[in-house]
């Protein structure tokens, strides 16, 4: 069963979010394959969840003066800064998720494919777990820290479900473009947040590059769906176009960023 | 814009923005990082909760009646929660 591999390398957060749309539409229409996507983000970027309000998340002024993008995604979930991570998107016909070994269950079937990300880490020497209904965590200095995020979205009969997997992360900076609920309290959420999360370099304790985390979460996936036959592709004419158009007249608006 | 923030029990934050003029609500947002299926339903439920009391019995009668009628998945959000958070932030 073929499986298209994407690498599209680093991009915008309005290019990144309309590759991931156009893709979709374009399995939906037939014209593509499914496919496993692999991508970083340049500039560093914020993304919000489809259902979190922008100004009330994000310090955009803060944004603007560190040089940090935002983009909402058509996903929920919460707010992620992209900068040291890496980001996969996996869209899979739901016609198909049986013959593929995705249980149609929105809980199960975050936690399938989590399961590739898992297989993956366990290929650096980690041993992670899922913990639902949409993290991967890490024992790391005796605690459980979450090393990635995940979100699905269910469009036209394909599932697509994207994550972020930390390589490093920088919680003040963090802290320093998002807003939090109640301003007297963000030390101690700083200091809590920098407890709950970690990062690949940190569990290692060695830099660990895209390209290497690339190359073992593709083993994973490939790992944890052995009926697939993963092949490295391109995006087709028709998404990159569409790509554009999408991130044109909706990624990069405030009509869509800040609809909320 | 009223506000009002709660962690749903074993879910994730709801931020609810509210204005409301005698005790009914003129318009909502739902706002936070739970996951809700079909996505665009948030909006319809928002709708759907303008002209409603501002009392735990009404507001849970319009969101259970909207989910009959509009099948939503919630994942980290519920009823009780919405209620909870919408009556707080009146």
């Amino acid at each position: 069963m073929k499986f298209r591999l994407l690498k599209t390398g680093f991009q915008s957060a309005a290019t990144n979010m309309a590759i991931d749309e156009a893709v979709l539409t374009e399995i939906a229409s037939g014209n593509s394959p499914p496919s496993l996507r692999f991508y970083g983000w340049t500039p560093p970027a914020i993304s919000i969840g489809y259902f979190q309000s922008l100004e009330e998340e994000v310090d955009l002024a803060a944004c603007a003066a560190h040089d940090v993008d935002y983009v909402r995604r058509i996903t929920g979930g919460g707010a992620v800064l992209h900068e040291h991570e890496i980001t996969y998107s996996i869209h899979i016909p739901e016609s198909a998720a049986s013959a593929f070994g995705i249980p149609l269950g929105i809980l199960e079937s975050y936690s399938k494919i989590c399961d590739g990300i898992l297989k993956g880490l366990a290929l650096l020497g980690l041993s992670a777990k899922f913990v639902p209904l949409n993290d991967i965590v890490l024992e790391h200095q005796g605690a459980f820290r979450k090393i990635s995020g995940n979100a699905q979205t269910r469009k036209n009969g394909i599932i697509l479900q994207h994550g972020t997997i930390l390589l490093k992360v920088d919680i003040d900076k963090m802290f320093s473009l998002l807003k939090v609920p109640n301003e007297k309290l963000k030390g101690k959420l700083i200091e809590d947040v920098k407890q709950r999360v970690t990062s690949l370099s940190a569990a290692l304790g060695r830099d660990v590059s895209f390209e290497e985390t690339l190359t073992v979460l593709q083993k994973g996936f490939a790992e944890t769906f052995p009926v697939l036959n993963f092949e490295s592709g391109e995006l087709s004419e028709t998404e990159k176009s569409l790509a554009e158009k999408l991130k044109k007249e909706k990624y990069v608006n405030d009509m869509w960023n800040r609809r909320r | 814009m009223k506000k009002a923030i709660y962690k749903v029990p074993n879910g994730k934050l709801l931020k609810i923005f509210l204005e409301d003029s005698d005790g009914k609500i003129s318009s909502i947002k739902i706002t936070g990082d739970f996951f809700l299926y079909p996505e665009e339903n948030v909006e319809k439920l928002e709708a759907a909760l303008a002209g409603a009391t501002l009392t735990k019995e009404d507001l849970s009668a319009k969101i259970t009646e909207f989910l009959k009628n509009t099948p939503t998945t919630f994942f980290g959000l519920d009823n009780e929660s919405l209620v909870t958070t919408i009556v707080n932030a009146a």
